[in-house]
């Protein structure tokens, strides 16, 4: 497996998807190509970055507008 | 309300209030809308990107909840069920609103030489990449970054990576294959990669945020 091959491979690597025998060459590649083993590192971080930023986000989302609330339980009236 | 287990994470708790909400209770409806609705606007935000269509957005799916809550099964959690209307709508919203064509990806991708070794090898990311993380300004700085991607990509990495929905509920809710998801979720944490690399990498910092 090439430095193109494993690039291509890291998702289904990282879920568990390759077939044994393609999983091993992708660790064997990892084994001695630094590079690659960097960009894999980088790519989980990366992924780890987007849930813990976001998460941020979720967490200072603390209050809602009360007139957007209001609106949303005025919609259940009839008019 | 964050994403800790609120109210609505107890089960019995959970059952009588969607009593109260068949019920028609308006004691019901508003503790429904009033926990789960901070942490709705966010993953409406997330998706839109305005404040003001995002607003709408969750509105709109609470109307249709409500008009639905007779056919809740209640084999998911309420919270769960409005979350998934909320992406839809959500989703739809982003649909409808054409707006310029989008930037292609590949120039965040990385290329490969004949010899399949990439053109420009992942240099080191400092040490304190990892924990660089813990500032709010980095943090900011990554949900930036996730803006940037295009449409079609950002919304498959933030379906499957932040709002946490599987490859066949990714797939369904933007009418694409499986395939197709695990292809543009690959892409979008390559193109994601590639914009933190200007924070995160030595070399490339020069080039900064944008």
């Amino acid at each position: 497996m090439n430095c193109r091959e494993c690039s291509e491979f890291i998702l289904r690597y990282l879920e568990g998807e390759l077939p044994p025998d393609e999983q091993a060459s992708f660790e064997r590649h990892m084994g001695h190509c630094p590079p690659c083993l960097r960009y894999l590192e980088q790519y989980k971080l990366t992924v780890r970055a987007g849930k813990v930023a976001c998460a941020e986000a979720t967490a200072l989302a603390a209050s809602v507008p009360e007139e957007l609330i209001q609106a949303i339980l005025d919609s259940r009236k009839p008019r | 309300m964050d994403s800790a287990p609120g109210p609505l994470a107890d089960d019995a708790a959970e059952a009588a209030l969607l009593a109260g909400l068949r019920a028609g209770s308006d004691a019901a409806y508003d503790a429904l809308v009033r926990t789960t609705s901070a942490r709705l606007l966010a993953v409406a935000r997330r998706i839109v990107g305005s404040e003001e269509d995002a607003r709408d957005v969750v509105q709109d799916a609470f109307i249709s909840a409500f008009k639905a809550l007779d056919r809740f099964e209640g084999n998911a959690k309420l919270s769960t069920w409005l979350h998934r209307i909320v992406v839809n709508k959500a989703l739809m919203r982003l649909r409808t609103r054409k707006r310029k064509p989008e930037a292609p990806i590949e120039p965040l991708l990385p290329s490969f030489k004949e010899d399949g070794h990439q053109v420009q090898p992942a240099a080191d990311w400092h040490d304190g990449a990892d924990v660089a993380l813990e500032r709010a300004e980095t943090r900011a700085f990554v949900r930036s970054q996730i803006d940037r991607l295009p449409d079609t990509y950002r919304t498959v990495l933030l379906l499957r990576d932040i709002e946490e929905m599987n490859t066949p509920e990714t797939a369904a809710m933007l009418g694409i294959t499986e395939n197709a998801v695990k292809i543009r979720l690959h892409r979008a944490r390559q193109a994601l990669r590639a914009l933190l690399d200007g924070q995160f990498g030595g070399a490339a910092a020069a080039g900064g945020a944008r």
